[in-house]
């Protein structure tokens, strides 16, 4: 245990240290340091889905947290003139509320049922927020949303202080008692159930502790890019990505999905993304298939020589 | 009324439970006391597992109430009924495949018992305690090893480690003895009798009525869903209800 807090300290100042290193190597670089925080934003949805993935189930809907997440907060921002950033948490909590709703109808189904019912439930989040024209101002959009970062620097800052908390949490969720509950629940529920762990909760606080970091992550996100659409946060790209960068970094170690969205999302917006506007998003299909192919762990595991670990 | 008898350990009273739709057991009503040993014995269908999992609480009855040392268990979740002191294994081995055989009872031990805590995850005196589970079922050699790695009858010791690190004072074994060697089965009744010596008190299904006969103290016998006879092992292996629903006559 004791080594493990150590390993997570570590981790913690890598990640201070070598955001500094980028500020630093990359003065004057607006676009650098700002395709650099917001891998930083998506690492924190990995992180943040690999914690509710970490109790068994594999969800494909973590686009409603992150939309809904935007949308309340910059709805909030915009129909109540809040400016302070107490609108993030405003986000996250109405994330969380879906969450309450998934909790609620999806809690008996597992497996390719659960997977496709969140696919099914993000839908349903977007045609409300599509067609619901007098709150969301509907597919028209949003613009001149509340600008909460006063500059590039100040959001790579606060992303950068967002990975930290998302990673101790996901540290949390895989080297703690807590992460020794989740584990037997997703290796076993019955038997999870049979030494004293309660499943249900496990799989609910975990479900909860997601949509709030993920509905953050969309706030967040919002009032750096300033404009809204449903089609921006509501789509399949934004519930895949997660999913990408923890399977590629590796869904049970600590660093995983940080390092999956690191090395995915850097590459795909600098070096591919200027010459193939249209189709660089190939690479997280080709990224997804290398993977389970070749490092059904992730790279993380895969450079260590982790034995197989049972994904449950 | 519950507690009045300070040895009753466990008590059903008219439990009825249905599977899909289907009655499986229908007014079940039976004591055991501390320290006894019981086997429910019954053909194959006769609804001894469901009487595990309604016991344990993973299913729940649709009538009928029971007691756990005098207290009303009926609505509680099986991760409650745990932490009261009920344990189970079950028929087909369910070990935590991708964990290594300590982790296993590791787990259990953390969260058998939340009075107890053991909220020191990782120090040592919780690997020392597993390991003197694993010991007592014999397959402490083969404590790193992955739990899916290990064979079948390996597989089910496991199981009982992993419910004897959960502290409890009811233990239930599903099908203990069944695919087991003669002589494994010697090991396995010496396993009883060193649980008993213990204080647990036990109830063990099996299809099988030579192993269990041999240290039971009582036997319950269950034919489609009702209990058919209840008491001392000679006597309820002579019952005529009993015979005709082995021998299908």
């Amino acid at each position: 245990m004791k080594q493990e807090v150590a390993k997570a300290t570590l981790g913690v100042v890598l990640i201070i240290g070598l955001s500094l290193l980028f500020m630093w190597k990359f003065q004057g670089r607006e676009d650098v340091i700002s395709v650099i925080a917001m891998a930083f934003l998506f690492a924190s949805v990995a992180f943040a889905w690999n914690i509710h993935a970490l109790s068994g189930v594999v969800s494909l809907g973590h686009a409603a947290f992150f939309g809904l997440g935007a949308y309340g907060s910059a709805l909030f921002a915009y129909y109540f003139k809040v400016g302070s950033w107490i609108i993030l948490l405003v986000g996250g909590t109405i994330a969380l509320g879906c969450a309450v709703v998934w909790h609620l109808f999806f809690e008996q189904l597992r497996g390719g049922a659960y997977t496709l019912a969140t696919f099914a439930a993000a839908e349903i989040v977007r045609v409300v927020v599509d067609n619901w024209d007098s709150l969301t101002m509907g597919s028209s959009g949003l613009t001149n949303i509340v600008v909460l970062f006063s500059g590039t620097s100040e959001f790579y800052l606060v992303t950068m202080v967002l990975v930290i908390i998302a990673f101790l949490i996901h540290w949390a969720a895989l080297k703690t008692c807590w992460g020794l509950q989740l584990r037997t629940v997703r290796e076993d529920e019955l038997a999870a159930y049979a030494i004293g762990v309660n499943p249900p909760r496990v799989r609910m606080v975990s479900l909860f502790v997601s949509a709030f970091i993920t509905g953050l992550c969309g706030a967040i996100f919002v009032h750096r890019v300033t404009y809204l659409e449903p089609s921006m946060v509501f789509n399949l790209h934004i519930s895949a990505m997660p999913l990408v960068f923890s399977f590629l970094g590796g869904r049970f170690t600590t660093m995983g999905p940080l390092i999956g969205a690191f090395l995915l999302y850097s590459v795909d917006q600098i070096l591919l993304s200027p010459f193939l506007p249209s189709t660089h998003q190939a690479v997280y299909g080709f990224a997804i298939v290398i993977t389970v192919s070749f490092m059904p762990n992730g790279i993380c595991a895969w450079l260590a020589r982790i034995p197989q670990n049972a994904s449950g | 009324m519950a507690g009045s008898n300070s040895t009753e350990c466990l008590r059903l009273d008219g439990i009825d439970a249905l599977r899909k739709g289907r009655v499986v057991l229908s007014d079940v009503s039976f004591t055991v006391c501390n320290k006894e040993i019981v086997s429910i014995i019954g053909p194959n269908g006769a609804g001894k597992s469901t009487l595990f999992d309604v016991i344990t609480g993973f299913l729940k009855p649709s009538a009928g109430r029971m007691y756990f040392q005098g207290r009303d268990i009926t609505t509680l979740t099986p991760d409650r009924r745990c932490h009261l002191g009920i344990a189970r294994t079950f028929q087909i081995a369910r070990p935590f495949s991708g964990m290594t055989a300590v982790e296993n009872v590791i787990a259990a031990l953390i969260f058998g018992k939340p009075s107890t805590k053991v909220n020191k995850f990782g120090d040592p005196w919780v690997r020392d305690r597993a390991m003197e589970h694993l010991k007592m079922v014999g397959i402490h050699h083969k404590a790193n090893t992955p739990a899916c790695l290990l064979t079948l009858s390996e597989q089910r010791r496991l199981e009982v480690a992993r419910a004897l690190a959960t502290d409890p004072s009811l233990l239930l074994l599903d099908e203990f003895a069944a695919g087991l060697s003669p002589q494994a089965i010697d090991e396995a009744l010496a396993l009883i009798e060193s649980l008993r010596s213990r204080g647990l008190t036990l109830l063990i299904i099996d299809h099988f009525l030579n192993v269990t006969v041999r240290v039971s103290d009582r036997l319950v016998a269950v034919d489609k869903g009702r209990v058919v006879a209840e008491g001392a092992v000679k006597k309820v292996l002579e019952h005529p209800a009993v015979v005709s629903a082995y021998l299908g006559i």
